[in-house]
């Protein structure tokens, strides 16, 4: 370690965690879907800026979990837990490192490799689009004091092998009460079937003479259990009657690829509000 | 499983050759960091804070795209030297912040959880993020380096 005056040093700490620089690469799609019979897909990467970017690709695992208060995380790992049903490890890329020039467009193939035997079902992974810029991190220097910071911006796209006749289904547990400012709507999904559940929560408040007061909808992705919370607001004070909500979980979700995503019907339901 | 295979290849086919109608299906999105969190000087034993609403200092993400995206971040703890030595960051429940180019104020959310971002076509949405650099009353000199991961992902997904 260089030794330098405490002055020399603290005027040399100048942070710039994230690199002011104009880079930027697009990636679709956002999910992808193979299976034993239909092993490989494309991603295409875009790059939209005005230089060279170095893109790797790896993968890992993880999908969205929640707390008590229906907050979301996603943590994705290199490796997954004992038991998780997991195809990162037998995920491959075509290239696996690249450079793209401004403009440039790539198509990257990604291909599963499955071990022989595999039990039916679905086995979940992500491919990180890993992007650096082409240049090198940001590098502050003031006498021996060296810094060298850099920012990565990661696409995590959701893989999803299939094996086998897939389906899906969703348990919902709800309930509601009122707030200072609305009613708050809580559903705890619980995922039948051997896939995920990809789709959607909508939930509208009634009062007794069948107006509807508010609504709100969010899409989620139920890998095994999932609480989702919303506040239902009125633009107006909550009469002080009754009130529902009536909501419904369904696999409505244009944003998704058309072929690939198991669908289910929809579960509906009312919840009288405490 | 819906669907069948024959319309999978097909799919397959029409991201090769025409990678914009893929990006219609799941919408596409880019991210371009636009300005770099800086602390400035420190003083040794003294936190120095960078706010969200510190518009030279912050740091600064722009969100390109259409419709609903999730990001996350992977934060360090602290930059640190090869031989060991480390100076603490830390970021608290209101060190990120989503600004809409169209004006506004910051909202701020915490950038330890998931936050859901709503894009839209006809403007640039901003993330911003502010942090804390906690220098020891005996940090030392030496080569520090941190990263931070920002990952985005397809909402419900």
């Amino acid at each position: 370690m260089h030794l330098v005056s405490r002055p020399s040093f603290l005027a040399a700490i100048a942070l710039a965690l994230l690199a002011p620089a104009a880079r930027a690469v697009t990636v679709s799609p956002t999910a992808l879907y193979l299976s034993a019979r239909n092993p490989s897909a494309l991603l295409t990467l875009i790059n939209t800026s005005s230089r060279a970017e170095e893109i790797e690709i790896a993968f890992g695992f993880g999908y969205p979990t929640s707390d008590s208060s229906g907050t979301l995380a996603v943590v994705i790992t290199d490796s997954a837990a004992t038991g998780e049903p997991s195809a990162a490890n037998w995920l491959r890329a075509f290239p696996r490192r690249l450079v793209l020039q401004p403009g440039q467009r790539q198509v990257v193939r990604v291909t599963v490799v499955a071990p022989a035997g595999l039990a039916d079902g679905e086995y979940w992974g992500r491919v990180l689009v890993k992007s650096r810029g082409g240049e090198p991190p940001i590098e502050q220097t003031q006498g021996q004091v060296h810094m060298q910071l850099s920012l990565e911006t990661t696409f995590a796209t959701a893989v999803f092998f299939q094996k086998g006749t897939m389906h899906t289904g969703i348990a919902a547990t709800t309930s509601a009460h009122r707030e200072r400012d609305g009613v708050q709507f809580t559903v705890d999904l619980h995922r039948e079937g051997n896939a995920v559940f990809l789709g959607r929560v909508r939930a509208e408040l009634y009062d007794s003479a069948d107006h509807r007061l508010a609504e709100a909808e969010d899409v989620v992705a139920v890998y095994r259990d999932l609480r989702r919370r919303f506040v239902l607001r009125s633009g107006s004070p909550l009469p002080d009657g009754p009130l529902e909500v009536r909501y419904v979980v369904d696999t409505e979700r244009p944003d998704l690829p058309s072929v690939g995503p198991v669908r289910t019907e929809p579960t509906n339901g009312t919840v009288a509000v405490r | 499983m819906r669907g069948t295979l024959q319309r999978g290849a097909l799919a397959a086919l029409l991201f090769v050759w025409s990678p914009t109608m893929a990006a219609a299906h799941a919408q596409a999105v880019t991210v371009s960091p636009v300005q770099g969190l800086s602390f400035g000087l420190l003083l040794p034993g003294t936190p120095e804070t960078v706010s969200l609403d510190d518009v030279a200092r912050r740091g600064v993400v722009a969100l390109a795209g259409g419709g609903p995206l999730d990001v996350s971040f992977v934060l360090p703890s602290a930059l640190a030297t090869p031989e060991g030595g480390s100076l603490p960051l830390s970021f608290s429940t209101m060190s990120a912040g989503v600004l809409q180019s169209s004006g506004g104020s910051v909202v701020p959310f915490n950038p330890q959880q998931l936050q859901r971002v709503q894009l839209a076509t006809d403007r640039v949405t901003h993330l911003v993020l502010g942090a804390t650099a906690q220098p020891a009353s005996t940090q030392r000199a030496g080569h520090y380096t941190a990263r931070i991961i920002v990952i985005v992902s397809q909402p419900g997904t």
